[in-house]
């Protein structure tokens, strides 16, 4: 295969894979959240407030992607200051009769969701964290996703140390 | 650092087109308008509205005779009854159309039920006691209901998400009958006060391509408030037998299809002779204002009529205010008084005895752009005479508005009542 032909497939591919992207019915809209870490983490000194923008490129019923970025500000202004955060995740499966359904006041599918990201204050790029949360108690109702008490796992770039954090609630608020 | 500055001039001028491109002054719409010199139903073609074969239609006046007939439908209904309402309430007179839906759907009709959000907000006329909203009721019930556009906290992040309410009212019953028009499923519409309820029209007519349109809109707005999915396939359309006339459906959701301004420029601005615009109460836009003086200049008489009774301040503090601006455009002012007491909630508008609108848009700048609203466009004579007759029996209950009388409306009171209104009300 010469490398024409080879770059022509690339192009090709690429093209359909947008097509297919852009044919989806994508949604999105913004995020709010509130987190806290543990002592030693990369956002240590304070609570942190999440507010992030996502985007749902398709519609599956399972394993369904989503990306999302934002910035985590420290409620008291702490060092080391806003952070950005960039994550990916997948929201595993709907289940709409779930054993909570009767806790809610409106129908809502049960959607436990893993999510993969990273994490950098602004100030200092260069301490990074990676960070992988689980949501095991996120509902969905249909405008919004809510998620309660995910458990979070940073790991920190420059000191290659393990640290936790939870994401005591986090919003997601569909706008198209 | 050069290319950045290069990239904001660009991004600059960009964003001034865009708005220059947007604004797309009302004067320019209003020259190419008359210079293309149709019929309304010609310029709602040109800008694709889309139009169905239809029967004669049907009209209840009253919130009493719409629920007499709607009780009707319920009981007729065979395979599955769709509701999208802007308010529904638990009342009695409300309870009982909830109750036959709930006695439906367990003889094995499905039902569903879209209501908005602001259901929540409801009070009994002039008084502060608020009625429940029917959502809880009908849940309980088992009946599949979704809230337009809950209400939560997190909306205080993004506000204006807070403003995008669904104020469509229709039914469709068997994918056979539609019925759209202004009545709620609450108190005040049906039943107050109880010989008529609000003085408001519900049209019903047969067209497979306005169910099928409105079928999928409805779909495509239950499943972005819903976790379950509902799939258009499943509501069955049976054909029409028999075309007797045309209707052009409205069906507004700004920015992707903003219909209502179009409705509002085929109407005004392809008017001939005489136009006749009902409503309770409105607050006018600017443009539209101008549409209705560019008509006057044309020599069209253009009658308004409003409503006392409105059942709250802010509504008829902010309606009295715009009656100057009417008059001053040519306009003939009538203030509707029911004898009862009851308030004209009705949107309707007959054009050069030909053209006539049924639906949910009031005239004012959040129909036509952060509401949804559905209206239905008849270019049929006999429709047209039919809403004029109703029009002739509200007439002797109507005082015309004196340009004094709306002089003495003109108070900061009213403006701010008028101002708080163009996103309120």
């Amino acid at each position: 295969m010469t490398q024409t032909a080879k770059r022509l497939t690339a192009a090709l591919l690429i093209l359909c894979c947008s097509l297919l992207l852009a044919a989806a019915p994508w949604t999105g809209g913004y995020r709010i959240a509130f987190d806290g870490y543990s002592r030693d983490a990369v956002a240590s000194g304070d609570e942190h407030l999440g507010i992030q923008l996502y985007l749902a490129p398709f519609d599956l019923p399972m394993a369904n992607p989503l990306i999302s970025v934002g910035f985590l500000f420290p409620v008291f202004g702490s060092d080391p200051g806003p952070l950005l955060e960039g994550t990916v995740e997948l929201r595993l499966f709907s289940w709409v009769d779930h054993p909570a359904a009767k806790l809610f006041r409106r129908k809502t599918a049960w959607r436990p969701t893993i999510q993969a990201g990273i994490l950098s204050p602004l100030s200092d790029f260069s301490s990074s964290a990676i960070t992988v949360t689980v949501h095991p108690l996120s509902f969905f109702f249909g405008e919004k996703t809510v998620s309660l008490l995910a458990p979070r796992l940073l790991w920190d770039l420059e000191t290659g140390r393990w640290d936790w954090g939870v994401r005591l609630l986090e919003i997601s608020q569909s706008l198209f | 650092m050069k290319r950045a500055y290069r990239a904001l001039i660009l991004l600059t001028v960009a964003l001034t087109t865009l708005s220059l491109l947007s604004c797309s002054s009302a004067k320019a719409i209003e020259e190419r308008r008359l210079s293309s010199a149709g019929t309304p139903t010609a310029w709602l073609d040109e800008q694709g509205i889309p139009s169905y074969d239809s029967s004669e239609p049907l009209l209840y006046n009253t919130g009493v005779s719409w629920n007499q007939r709607s009780l009707q439908l319920i009981e007729g209904a065979q395979e599955y009854i769709v509701i999208s309402i802007f308010l529904g309430n638990l009342y009695e007179v409300s309870t009982e159309v909830w109750d036959a839906l709930i006695a439906k759907m367990h003889q094995g009709v499905r039902v569903y039920c879209l209501i908005d959000s602001s259901s929540y907000f409801q009070t009994i006329p002039q008084s502060p006691v608020v009625i429940p909203a029917a959502f809880n009721y009908l849940r309980d019930a088992g009946v599949e209901v979704v809230e337009y556009n809950p209400f939560s906290l997190n909306q205080l992040a993004f506000i204006p998400t807070l403003l995008d309410r669904d104020h469509r009212k229709y039914w469709i019953i068997d994918g056979r009958q539609i019925i759209l028009g202004g009545i709620n499923v609450n108190y005040a519409s049906l039943a107050f006060p109880p010989e008529t309820g609000n003085i408001d029209t519900m049209v019903e007519f047969i067209s497979p391509g306005a169910v099928a349109q409105m079928l999928t809109s409805f779909v495509d707005t239950w499943n972005r408030y819903s976790p379950t999915r509902l799939d258009v396939a499943s509501f069955a359309v049976p054909p029409l037998k028999e075309a007797a006339t045309k209707v052009w459906m409205i069906d507004h959701q700004w920015p992707s299809s903003s219909e209502t301004t179009i409705l509002f420029d085929a109407i005004t601005l392809g008017c001939r002779e005489e136009l006749w615009m009902v409503q309770g109460y409105t607050y006018l836009t600017g443009a539209l204002k101008e549409r209705i003086a560019n008509a006057t200049r044309r020599g069209v008489r253009v009658n308004v009529m409003l409503s006392e009774n409105a059942g709250k301040d802010n509504y008829q503090n902010a309606a009295y205010y715009s009656a100057l601006d009417l008059i001053d455009a040519g306009a003939t002012v009538y203030m509707y008084d029911d004898p009862n007491k009851a308030f004209l909630h009705l949107k309707l508008i007959v054009c050069d005895d030909k053209y006539t609108v049924f639906g949910s848009p009031n005239y004012n700048f959040r129909s036509q752009t952060l509401s949804r609203e559905l209206a239905a466009v008849f270019a049929d004579e006999a429709v047209a005479a039919e809403a004029k007759a109703h029009i002739e029996e509200l007439l002797p209950h109507c005082r015309v508005v004196s340009r004094e009388e709306a002089l003495g409306w003109r108070t900061i009171k009213h403006y701010l009542f008028h101002l708080l209104m163009q996103v309120y009300g």
